[in-house]
């Protein structure tokens, strides 16, 4: 298993590097770097922003600072609707049909 | 962080009061951190040394006035010493704060410069280096000229970034700031003559995304319609996305310090990047 998290801002692309885990709220496969820890466990670096408890460093900064330009400008065109998920977790809880 | 502190890098670069040249990401990071950190250092001596000026300068009054309540007085000669002493302190206290004032570096850009390039450090092409043209002398004489009476204005052209992303998309930012400085003039009631000097400063930043080869744009980017601008050029056969957009500051007495955050002008890059067609993944 590969490290399924997007680096980058402007031109996402997955980090690749050996996955050690899962992030314990939105599923996705995490590397060493990628995983932080807190309360409820594991956390990739957009959940890890996004709850209270989680430790923060510079991959859960550029996390949130990436979330919140999808926020502001939208998911059309190069950004698409499965990047947002996949750098904004509560959205895909909301699209995943395994869920509901 | 002292001036003898800094890498011989970070020296030139306060020294000169400008940043060119070609850069790796972790060169650059550094290069920035030890300038902001020498800058801190700078704006705290400022503040130090001007405290200082102004009690150099009420000591010296309060010497003087002895002085004269002294004339005829044995102590007179104690006195015209101590005002000397008073005044040589005075003058070195100005010197003192005018040399750490020279050597402060405008905080506002460097932040700029290094939250920008921080948050885009992934999406760099390993393989590229960042070229800068980085001018953080600020308002001097050279760039100013006059309007009308009383009024100037400066042109500061002093940023211009390129970045070449991984994707093989480069971005460009450029940023010219322009100041007025109005001053007006009262006559009182007394005749005497009052100045007000007002600022007003507008900033103007550019970003391009310039494509690897020739691209069919997506859709245009959402603006906002008072202080954006967004347009296609075309330059050497390929078009390229530029994003403008203006912030105007203004401030009484002294020049605006504000300047548009990183988190403003990568959210311009951001917008930009979104037009690129999506089999550019
Ligand atoms: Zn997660
Ligand atoms: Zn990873």
């Amino acid at each position: 298993m590969t490290c399924q998290w997007q680096t980058g801002l402007l031109s996402p692309e997955p980090c690749g590097g050996l996955a050690l885990g899962s992030c314990g709220s939105c599923g996705q496969s995490i590397c060493m770097i990628h995983s932080s820890m807190g309360p409820s466990g594991t956390a990739c670096p957009q959940c890890a922003n996004m709850q209270p408890g989680y430790e923060q460093n510079e991959e859960t900064e550029m996390a949130g600072a990436r979330g919140s330009y999808y926020q502001q400008y939208g998911t059309s065109g190069y950004f698409s609707k499965n990047d947002e998920s996949s750098v904004n977790p509560k959205k895909r809880e909301k699209n995943d049909d395994f869920e509901t | 962080m002292e001036l003898a502190q800094l890498c011989p890098a970070a020296q030139n670069a306060a020294l000169a009061k400008s940043i060119t040249g070609e850069w790796d990401y972790p060169g650059f990071d550094q290069l920035l951190k030890e300038l902001i950190a020498f800058d801190q250092t700078m704006d705290a001596r400022v503040r130090r040394n001007l405290r200082w000026m102004v009690i150099s300068i009420i000591l010296c009054v309060i010497a003087f006035i002895t002085m004269f309540i002294l004339i005829g007085e044995d102590y007179l000669y104690s006195g015209i010493a101590a005002f000397v002493g008073a005044l040589a302190n005075m003058i070195r206290c100005i010197q003192l704060w005018r040399k750490s004032k020279k050597l402060a570096l405008p905080e506002a850009s460097l932040e700029m410069v290094h939250g920008l390039i921080r948050l885009l450090r992934q999406d760099l092409d390993p393989k590229a280096k960042i070229t800068a043209t980085i001018d953080l002398s600020g308002l001097t004489d050279k760039k100013k000229q006059s309007i009308k009476p009383m009024q100037w204005a400066y042109l500061d052209p002093w940023c211009s970034i390129r970045l070449k992303l991984r994707d093989g998309y480069v971005a460009l930012v450029r940023q010219t700031d322009t100041f007025i400085e109005t001053t007006k003039t009262k006559k009182g009631a007394r005749g005497k003559t009052k100045s007000k000097t007002k600022w007003k400063k507008q900033c103007r930043v550019t970003a391009r995304i310039i494509p690897p080869a020739p691209v069919v744009w997506g859709a245009p980017p959402q603006v906002d319609r008072v202080w954006e601008r967004h347009k296609m050029v075309t330059k050497n056969d390929v078009s390229v996305a530029v994003l403008d957009r203006w912030w105007a500051f203004k401030q009484p007495t002294d020049a605006p310090t504000k300047s548009p955050a990183a988190r403003d002008i990568i959210g311009m890059l951001f917008r930009l990047c979104a037009m690129r067609p999506k089999e550019a993944k």
